[in-house]
Parts: C-alpha cells; structure tokens; sequence
C-alpha cells in the first residue's frame, strides 16, 4: 500500500503527487492528492485537473485501455495511466508523471503525436487493398501461418509507449521506431495487402528495421503486452532476404 | 505478399536502401562466420596452452597443414568486412548528419 510521506488530513490520507508543468523547459509541480483504493494513475491526474488546478493539460478518452490515449511517463517508465494503479508503480516513492519522451511537448502531460503516427505514414502503415468493392470477400484462413503470425500485432492500441521507450528512437530521429514497423509486419502478413515492395523498400532505409537494437524495452513495456521485437527480427529477415534475392 | 513497384521512388533514395539492406546482410554474414572463428581461435589457444606448445612449434604446425592459412586468412577478411561495414555505417551517419 502506499504511504511514503502520506499526510492525514482530517479524515483524508493523502500522498505527494509531482506533476510536469509546462512546455520542454518546464518543471515538475508536487501536488497532494487523496488516497483511494484501486487508484489509478489517470485517477490522480483527474483529481489535480478537476479539483486543484484546472489548467493542467492530458490526454485520455476510454479510460479502460482501449483508445491509447492515456500514456505518460509515470517514475520514469512509459505506461498507459488508465490500466495503471498507483499501488504498483509508486512502492514507498512519490509518484512523479510527466509526458512521453521522444516527443515534442505542447504542455504539461499533453506530446505532439504527429512526428509518431508520421512515422507509421512512412512505413507504409496503411492498408492497400487489391480487391475493389465488387470483389466477394476475402476468405483468410485462421490457422494459416501468415494469419497467426499476426493475430497479437493487430491488437497494438497506438498508444506510443513503445515508442517512448526506444532508445534508438532516442539516438536516431529518423528511425521509425517500434510501433511503425509492427503495424508494417502486419501488413507484409496481411494477404490481401498489395504494397508489398514498397512497405519492404519504406523500412528497409537506414532509419529501418536494421537500425533496431534488440533491446527490447518495446516488448518489455508495451501495455498490451505485444512483442514488436520479435516483428521488428521477422521483417529484418524479409529485408535479407529480399536484398540476397534481388526483388528490393 | 504481391509485388508492386512503388511509382515515384527516386533512385538515390533506392540506392539508400538497397546499400543499407546490404550492409546488414553483410554484418550479419560477417558475425556469424566471425563466432565460429573465435570459439575455434580460442580452443585453438587453449589446446596450444595445455599441451605447452612454443611458439615455434605452433608457427611449424601452421605451416605444415593449408587449413591454418586459410583459417586465418578468413578470420582476417571477416573482421575487415565488419570494420568496412562499421566505417560505411559511420560514413553514411556524418554524411547524413552534415548533408
């Protein structure tokens, strides 16, 4: 449970609360927030924003883990705030929120995600079809390999987590970062998908696939605990593969 | 997966990625041959230690059997090619950085 520097007042535990304010240069604000069971960290967030200061900046929306709206930097992890309780990251410490890393700040809690969902464009993240509207259905077999191997990555939430843990993303801007090439993995899997060499040839660059390190924060982190490690190795093999072959 | 040729892509930006697609099958290659090359290098110390052996005598062994030469000289070439492959990476990184 926690308490580490809890005050009681009145009938109220509370416990110190330190918040980023402010744009890049800003600082961190200690506010004290009530303790509630089951707590989240979106709850404290909430509760600062609704009943101590109103100007405090976040994004949320579904507040049950679906949207990926939510995620902050919470003691220095990226995390998605909503599915997360203050009694499982705090321990004994104050809990201390700020924005996302890797990501321009516009205030407070709140990152510009474009330079994120940008990189999803580049790695050809949008489906192409090859059927028109006249077509029957696709009929894609569920136990078929390429169908499998993508039944855990469709179910990324976009929530930049394991972007913000990157720490190539961190040292080479221009790589496109977890996210991206496991929403490209899904594609290269999808056989209905026509862009084919050309999603090979998008992440395939020096800011591609081969630029991942393996180290693994993505997958370590990655609230819907996906593996975009094990995508990211898939399309590092196609790419060799493609390159030995001639076709990229 | 079905083919399709990107319209509109430039050949400089092609080259880019073919030159860095090649570069990685070319470290990997380059680091799979290298493993089996130290585990054999250091049992090759390790016998040569045990069984305390001169240097002359190993230099005698050497030349007596094609297979040391040409072990070597493959030891050689894979840590050049890494080395090439680490330069070009860090070539392209400044080029990259100051373009």
């Amino acid at each position: 449970m926690f308490e580490a520097g809890g005050v009681v007042s009145g009938a109220e535990a509370t416990f110190p609360v330190l918040i980023w304010r402010g744009m890049a240069d800003g600082a961190y604000r200690r506010y004290d927030i009530p303790r509630r069971a089951s707590q989240t960290v979106l709850d404290v967030v909430t509760h600062v924003q609704r009943h101590l200061d109103a100007s405090l900046a976040y994004r949320y929306a579904c507040r049950v883990g679906m949207c990926g709206s939510c995620a902050m930097t919470v003691n220095g992890k990226a995390r998605w705030t909503c599915r997360t309780h203050v009694d499982t990251v705090a321990g004994d410490r104050t809990l201390e929120i700020g924005p996302l890393h890797h990501l321009p700040i516009v205030r407070d809690l709140v990152v510009d995600m474009a330079p994120f969902f940008d990189k999803w464009a580049a790695a050809k993240g949008e489906f192409k079809p090859t059927a028109t509207r006249y077509d029957d259905f696709a009929k894609v077999a569920p136990a078929s390999p390429a169908r499998r191997a993508i039944d855990a990555t469709i179910e990324c939430i976009g929530c930049a987590v394991c972007y913000a843990s990157c720490d190539v993303v961190g040292w080479k801007p221009d790589y496109l970062g977890p996210a991206a090439l496991n929403r490209a993995f899904t594609l290269v899997n999808d056989v209905r998908d026509g862009a084919g060499v050309a999603r090979l040839r998008a992440i395939a660059g020096d800011g591609g696939c081969q630029s991942c390190h393996t180290h693994q924060s993505c997958t370590e982190r990655c609230p819907k605990h996906l593996l975009p490690t094990a995508s990211i190795a898939s399309l590092k093999r196609l790419v060799a593969l493609a390159a030995v072959k001639g076709t990229l | 997966m079905i083919d399709v040729v990107p319209p509109g892509i430039e050949n400089a930006s092609l080259r880019s990625v073919r030159y860095a697609a090649w570069r990685f099958v070319l470290q990997r290659a380059s680091a799979a041959v290298l493993a089996i090359c130290v585990v054999v290098h250091l049992a090759t110390i390790i016998y040569a230690v045990r069984h305390q052996l001169t240097a002359a005598a190993i230099v005698a062994r050497m030349h007596a059997s094609a297979f040391w030469p040409a072990f070597y000289t493959i030891f050689v070439v894979v840590v050049a090619s890494i080395a090439l492959v680490l330069l070009g990476g860090g070539l392209y990184a400044v080029r990259s950085l100051t373009a």
